[in-house]
């Protein structure tokens, strides 16, 4: 599958790693990034499954990190075990809030 | 299996069809069945040819969306078969009120054309409705892409391949003359294969799924495919005479092979034109009315009850003849035990509507689908009422028959239908909504008068008739000859074709509406336009 991710988006934070154990509910439920907010799912191990609305699920490794599209309502859920952080990047220009 | 290996296979497939149209249009006689032969070949060598290009091509990117593509062509053939499917059934209708507009020729016969109308409506517009249906809930249910990119292709085009042979072989005279399954053997063989690919395709999808569960539309489904597989391969069990013509001879004779019939007929009737399709109820209602199903476990109750009942009810049709008076009484008695889950599915599809019933009144393909179920509960009602053998004396070979088939075909089969691709082609193609809700409304209006006409003339024709023809002088004659049974239903014939021409009117206002949903503007909702620096160049 293409992975998708604007190639001027800069990075300007990224959470802290997360497990199966330390998974925040609100993850688990459909949540969303701000207007402008990318982010990029960065596993380290194991697997996850990352749920968009209106699309297959994508199951999201070390080799093939995902990308959260900005406002679009999403969750995870973890396959197994697993560690990932999110890294969130904006696009230049592209900040001012809506 | 690799993608590789599944080209492979496919086009292993595609090959034994290729020398089969190959072997047909160089051996064969007969026009049609030449033409068959032509046919078979042109879309398999096509088929063939795309399959080896795409075996030397590299493996390409698979988005990651639903594969929503050949649902949209399912839906152009569902309203494409409707549209021809009605049309010449209404002609019939016509032909049966006025003899004389038959035109007598040899393939305008009612015995080559009822089954042009028989066989484009259930397996044309009905099958095409049920494989795009299906396509598209179980993606959304399972959260998964459909497991495979050439696979729904194949399926969707041997399908109607296969609908293609069959009626364009009836007017020539090409068929085994066993009801809902008149194509002969090489048609046949071209649907096993196109259904073995489906049922493939299914549960690979199905295994393929993030959710953990299997929503239970999907079992409705499942059910639909694996049991059509059964019934069409033991049903079409024949030997053909020779390679040069298109004729075969059943392999089972006599009452067995009447059974065996009627075991087909009647499950099509269970498993595609009611497990299929009350898949699609238990997806596109909920959905639509935004109301959880009432009761989870009642669908899943109504589920084995269906499955298991449905398979002994098909001795009913077979009342009073060479059959074993055993097998009469069996099919009998589950057939009226089946009213069970079947009213069942009917109080749980109307009691999810709790909470939302003013969307009957504001949506008109929720109104549809409310009044699909209340069909279905006036068919299975009265199907099993058929069913009982002293009714069954009045009922049968009667028009009462005639209009109990369409109180389930136009009614449920179609009215449901009509409901889902309200819903569905509006969110496949991305629309707000349907070109217009007033035309939604005029085809349910216009399709519940004509089909109220319809059985109301069927039910009134079918009861005269029975009594006529059981009126007996003292001395043991008949008191009416046979044309004066057939001169009392011209008046019922005219109301029969006059509720078929509003049923057809209805469903070209449907497919004008379709169209113009399709070729209209996309949603406004943002679907990508907030972020379109991450759009692959084009």
């Amino acid at each position: 599958m293409p992975d998708i991710f604007p190639p001027n988006a800069v990075k300007y934070s990224e959470s802290p790693v997360f497990t199966q154990d330390t998974l925040p509910d609100a993850l688990r439920r459909d949540h969303q990034t701000k207007a402008s907010v990318w982010g990029r799912i960065m596993v380290h191990e194991g697997s996850l499954l990352y749920l968009r609305k209106g699309k297959p699920a994508q199951t999201v490794t070390a080799a093939e990190p995902a990308t959260i599209w900005p406002e679009e309502p999403h969750s995870v859920t973890p396959g197994g075990i697993v560690s990932f952080r999110v890294e969130f990047y904006r696009i230049p220009g592209q900040e001012t809030d809506r | 299996m690799t993608r590789g290996v599944e080209l492979i296979i496919s086009l292993l497939v595609v090959l034994v069809l290729f020398v089969l149209g190959l072997a047909i249009l160089g051996y064969g006689r007969d026009t049609g069945y030449i033409l068959h032969g032509w046919l078979i070949a042109g879309c398999t060598g096509w088929a063939a040819i795309h399959l080896i290009t795409k075996l030397s091509d590299p493996a390409p990117d698979i988005p990651l969306e639903y594969k929503d593509d050949v649902i949209k062509w399912g839906v152009l053939a569902c309203f494409t078969w409707g549209v021809i499917g009605f049309t010449v059934g209404d002609i019939l209708a016509w032909q049966l009120a006025i003899p004389s507009l038959n035109g007598d020729m040899f393939w305008s016969n009612f015995g080559r054309i009822r089954p042009v109308h028989t066989t484009a409506v259930i397996f044309g517009f009905a099958g095409n409705a049920l494989i795009a249906t299906s396509f598209y809930v179980v993606q959304r249910t399972s959260r998964a892409r459909l497991a495979s990119e050439t696979l729904p292709w194949m399926v969707f085009g041997g399908y109607n391949l296969f609908v293609l042979l069959a009626v364009t072989g009836y007017p020539l005279g090409i068929t085994q003359s066993k009801e809902y399954a008149e194509p002969e053997w090489y048609a046949d063989l071209v649907l096993l294969f196109t259904w073995v690919a489906y049922l493939f395709l299914y549960m690979r999808t199905l295994a393929r799924r993030a959710e953990p569960h299997i929503y239970v539309a999907n079992w409705y489904y499942l059910g639909f495919i694996v049991v059509i597989a059964m019934l069409h391969v033991v049903n079409n069990l024949s030997i053909p005479v020779s390679i040069a013509y298109p004729k075969s001879y059943a392999l089972f004779a006599g009452v067995q092979d009447a059974m065996t019939q009627w075991w087909y007929g009647h499950n099509a009737v269970g498993f595609l034109l009611t497990a299929g399709f009350l898949g699609m109820m238990y997806y596109f209602l909920p959905k639509a009315a935004g109301r959880p199903i009432y009761s989870y476990r009642m669908s899943i109750l109504g589920f084995w009850g269906i499955t298991f009942l449905y398979l002994w009810a098909g001795s009913h049709h077979l009342h009073y003849t060479a059959l074993p008076d055993w097998v009469q009484y069996l099919g009998m008695t589950m057939s009226i035990i089946l009213l069970v889950p079947s009213w069942g599915s009917v109080f749980n599809g109307l009691l999810t509507l709790n909470g939302a019933w003013d969307k009957v009144r504001t949506d008109p393909a929720i109104r549809f689908m409310m009044v699909a179920i209340l069909f279905y509960g006036l068919s299975t009602f009265e199907g099993s009422f058929l069913a009982i053998r002293p009714v069954n004396t009045l009922s049968h070979y009667t028009d009462w028959t005639v209009g109990h088939v369409h109180a389930g075909a136009l009614g449920w089969v179609a009215f449901i239908t009509f409901g889902a691709m309200y819903k569905m082609v509006p969110w496949i193609w991305k629309r707000d909504g349907t070109y217009s809700l007033r035309l939604e409304a005029w085809h349910f209006w216009l399709a519940l008068t004509g089909t109220l006409i319809y059985v109301g003339a069927m039910w009134n024709s079918g009861i005269t008739q029975s009594l006529m023809w059981q009126t007996y002088e003292p001395n043991g004659s008949f008191t009416f000859a046979f044309i004066d049974t057939v001169d009392a239903m011209i008046p019922y014939y005219w109301a029969r074709a006059i509720g078929g021409l509003l049923y057809l009117l209805g469903a070209l206002i449907g497919s004008f509406n379709i169209y113009m949903t399709v070729t209209g503007a996309r949603t406004t909702e943002s679907d990508g336009a907030g972020h379109p620096l991450a759009r692959q160049a084009e």
